[in-house]
């Protein structure tokens, strides 16, 4: 394939995409590029938008064509909407306990607000921005929740580790060190450690069964990711 | 009544709350004036009592947390003993260590709304059939303290500086059947309503009412329908006349309508019709 033709492929693929493509799948689409070389012509075409109103973004794991944000205002005016944030102070607050501590059971987030979450909850799961990941082996088995490769478009990062370290005091060590592992090999393990959720189980929505199908691909992607952001040496091999 | 001037922020939680008053005064976290901090807290419960607002379970039991720590540091500590290690501790340790916690996540929150806000700006296909401006469930999401807040804004907006204190009269149903009695003297036959025309209090309505059913109930005044207005005559009246205008309507009100008419006069006049047949 020449290589011009590669790129406007690339073009088309991220065009008509709804969601993140990631290198993996314009491998497949492509044939026979290397992932290198994937990443390449998404910086030449990157390049190219340079001049234009939208452009090539690294998010969510994958790469997205965006309105640049100094569009934004006029993709407003023309979708007539008004607000600039969406998510109320207490969903963002539950999402960042989610974000941070996955996978996280309903009674662990709500030990920290001091406040019913339930409602909040199912609200995040219907917008798609976390996923009941399986049951935490404990007696009553609660269901566990983690944050989606939606959580990751919308706040515009491109894996969990993007996210900054949470500020500690300086009396609270034992957080810091929890902290520091956030999301290494402990996450996975505590992920890896749940119970799958049952066939046909609707604690909380209906869609709980559907999120946890994809629990299992997901984990992998995540433990990849995880060790891009480790190890940066192994990231330029790749 | 006391005139409250506390800002009304809008909380998330009992942890919310007690972050804001420590940082509007300044306290230091790690020691934090249990007596001062217990002392506020309540102020602003009762605030939201003021407001006759269900204080959400989840506040009072910070209060009463609040409160037990708080005499938990009046009492002189026991000597430690060795199977209780606890004992030394200070009865603040759990507060402060779970307010840090949630002080983390508040503070990443900050962190995620700048992204949020960022990336709103910068839309993909999916976001815009996703996130539409009439998203309901943006709607859910409006905490009672907001509110709150709002109905504080509005309080003081229109200027109802303070409230007036508006005591309820007893009515009593005696004194209503005298005052329908003293008015049945002079005017012998009474339109219904016109009962309750002046009357702007809810319990002198009912207390009218009331003793309408009653004086029906003893015979000494009845009532009847005519051109669908019902009327309120004197019993000591000629009966005949009242009956006379009762089968007078009969035939023209239909049997159903009949029925509702002593439903609405709750029975007295039937029972009065058939007790003089």
């Amino acid at each position: 394939m020449e290589r011009n033709d590669a790129l406007r492929a690339i073009e088309a693929v991220l065009f008509v995409s709804d969601s993140p493509v990631t290198l993996e799948s314009l491998q497949t689409v492509l044939e026979g590029l290397k992932k290198d070389e994937v990443r390449e012509m998404l910086a030449e075409l990157s390049a190219k938008f340079e001049d234009h109103g939208i452009e090539v973004v690294e998010i969510a794991e994958g790469y997205q064509l965006r309105t640049k944000s100094e569009c934004g205002e006029w993709v407003k005016k023309f979708h007539k909407i008004s607000r600039s944030t969406k998510l109320s102070q207490a969903a963002l607050e539950t999402l960042s306990m989610i974000a941070y501590r996955q996978p996280i059971t309903r009674q662990e987030i709500e030990d920290i607000r001091g406040v019913d979450s339930s409602g909040v909850i199912k609200n995040l799961l219907d917008k798609n921005l976390v996923r009941s990941l399986g049951r935490k082996k404990v007696p009553g088995k609660p269901v566990t929740f983690g944050t989606t490769k939606k959580f990751l478009e919308y706040f515009g990062l491109v894996k969990l580790s993007d996210l900054p370290t949470l500020k500690d005091f300086p009396a609270d060590e034992g957080g810091a060190t929890q902290e520091n592992l956030r999301f290494d090999e402990l996450t996975q393990t505590r992920i890896e450690d749940l119970e799958p959720l049952d066939e046909n189980e609707d604690e909380f929505n209906p869609d709980e069964e559907k999120l946890f199908d994809g629990a299992a691909v997901e984990s992998e992607e995540e433990e990849n990711n995880e060790a891009d952001g480790k190890d940066q040496a192994s990231k330029n091999s790749r | 009544m006391t005139d409250y001037k506390i800002k009304l922020d809008v909380f998330e939680g009992p942890f919310d709350l007690l972050l804001h008053l420590i940082k509007e005064e300044e306290l230091n976290i790690y020691d934090i004036p249990i007596s001062k901090i217990t002392t506020q807290y309540f102020e602003y419960l009762d605030v939201m009592k003021q407001l006759n607002m269900d204080v959400a379970g989840e506040f009072l039991v910070m209060a009463s947390t609040l409160v037990y720590i708080k005499s938990r540091m009046l009492l002189p500590s026991p000597p430690a003993t060795e199977e209780d290690d606890a004992s030394g501790q200070d009865p603040r340790e759990e507060l402060v260590r779970r307010l840090l916690e949630y002080k983390k996540f508040k503070d990443a929150a900050v962190t995620l709304r700048e992204k949020e806000t960022l990336q709103t700006n910068s839309f993909s296909r999916e976001f815009l059939s996703d996130w539409d401006e009439n998203d309901s469930d943006y709607l859910k999401e409006v905490s009672v303290f907001q509110l709150l807040a709002l109905f504080r804004k509005i309080l003081t907006d229109s200027g109802q500086g303070h409230l007036y204190e508006v005591t309820l009269e007893d009515v009593s149903v005696t004194e209503k059947m005298n005052e329908i009695m003293d008015l049945m003297a002079t005017t012998p036959k009474v339109l219904f309503q016109d009962f309750f025309n002046k009357l702007t209090n809810k319990m002198e309505i009912i207390g009218t009412f009331l003793a309408l059913l009653e004086l029906i109930k003893q015979q000494l005044v009845r009532a009847f329908q005519q051109d669908d207005s019902i009327w309120v005559q004197k019993a000591d009246d000629d009966p005949r006349s009242e009956i006379s205008l009762v089968e007078d309507l009969a035939p023209a009100a239909p049997g159903e309508q009949t029925d509702g008419q002593n439903d609405e006069t709750n029975g007295g006049h039937p029972s009065n019709e058939t007790g003089k047949e």
